[in-house]
């Protein structure tokens, strides 16, 4: 039986993040995301204007 | 040498994709009125936890007189409590010019994502480290709204330009409040663990903004 890969190989295997280039405690946060938001990373990857100011929420 | 603001932006360029993208969707929602009176709701709902959340700060670090990190931490803080002081109540103004009452804004129950985004700060900076709460600030100091895009939702809503006063003082102070943040995250003496403490919290408030963004977006009809 395979194992279930995780969200952060996932997103490795999708080329949205490297793997190598982050920290264990960085990777156990991506992986603590829920599917839904992991769905959501990968759909917005490819759309997401790099340039989109501000997240809405200002101080 | 990298900084500790280049390696936070390393990783936030992955962590705030998700609040990045709901962000897009909600100026993409902008042209209902009532999604963008929403918007300003709950940004003075933030508003009126970061004096207090800055000065639980101040509190906290009085337990760390001889910590390396604390004259830099009081300093910031001291001078950021100056510059945020009020900035609720000028988004009160703001909404009382959309029609939306002192009583209603404040007997209003806030989305539980409100107090999520605003209420984990507490654990990090009482339970935790004081300085975790600079991953908060980062996240929300920096990618703060430009001119052009306050413009954007001014002329898709259609609501008075007058009631986006405090929203557009932001997109032009925080320009220099982004500085001043770099700045003082460059400059602490942080332990591995310390700067990872700031790092989660960074991630959790881009998680957070992303669910309160998300609620904003449900106001669309």
């Amino acid at each position: 039986m395979t194992k279930e890969q995780s969200h952060s190989d996932h997103l490795h295997a999708e080329g949205i993040i490297n793997k190598d280039e982050l920290t264990e405690e960085h990777l156990k946060a991506i992986d603590s995301l829920s599917k839904e938001e992991v769905e959501q990373i990968k759909k917005i990857n490819k759309t997401i204007q790099k340039t989109s100011p501000g997240v809405g929420i200002m101080l | 040498m990298t900084t500790h603001f280049e390696r936070l932006t390393k990783s936030m360029s992955v962590l705030s994709l998700n609040a990045r993208a709901v962000g897009q969707k909600y100026y993409e929602l902008s042209c209902y009125p009532e999604v963008v009176k929403e918007h300003i709701w709950v940004n003075q709902m933030v508003a009126r936890a970061t004096v207090p959340l800055m000065q639980q700060v101040l509190v906290k670090m009085e337990e760390f007189p001889k910590d390396e990190l604390y004259h830099i931490l009081t300093s910031y803080m001291k001078k950021h409590i100056a510059e945020e002081t009020d900035h609720d109540e000028w988004y009160v103004n703001d909404l009382k010019l959309l029609g939306i009452s002192r009583e209603e804004i404040f007997s209003r129950v806030p989305p539980p994502s409100v107090a999520a985004l605003t209420g984990s700060q507490y654990y990090w900076i009482n339970h935790h480290h004081p300085v975790s709460f600079m991953g908060y600030l980062g996240c929300l100091e920096v990618y703060h709204p430009t001119v052009e895009y306050v413009e954007g939702l001014i002329t898709n809503s259609g609501l008075p330009r007058e009631a986006f006063s405090t929203v557009m003082e932001h997109a032009v102070i925080d320009a220099q409040h982004k500085e001043d943040i770099i700045r003082t995250i460059n400059s602490l003496p942080l332990t591995e663990e310390l700067y990872k403490s700031i790092e989660l919290s960074a991630f959790q408030t881009f998680r957070y903004v992303a669910k309160v963004m998300e609620d904003v977006c449900r106001a669309a009809p």
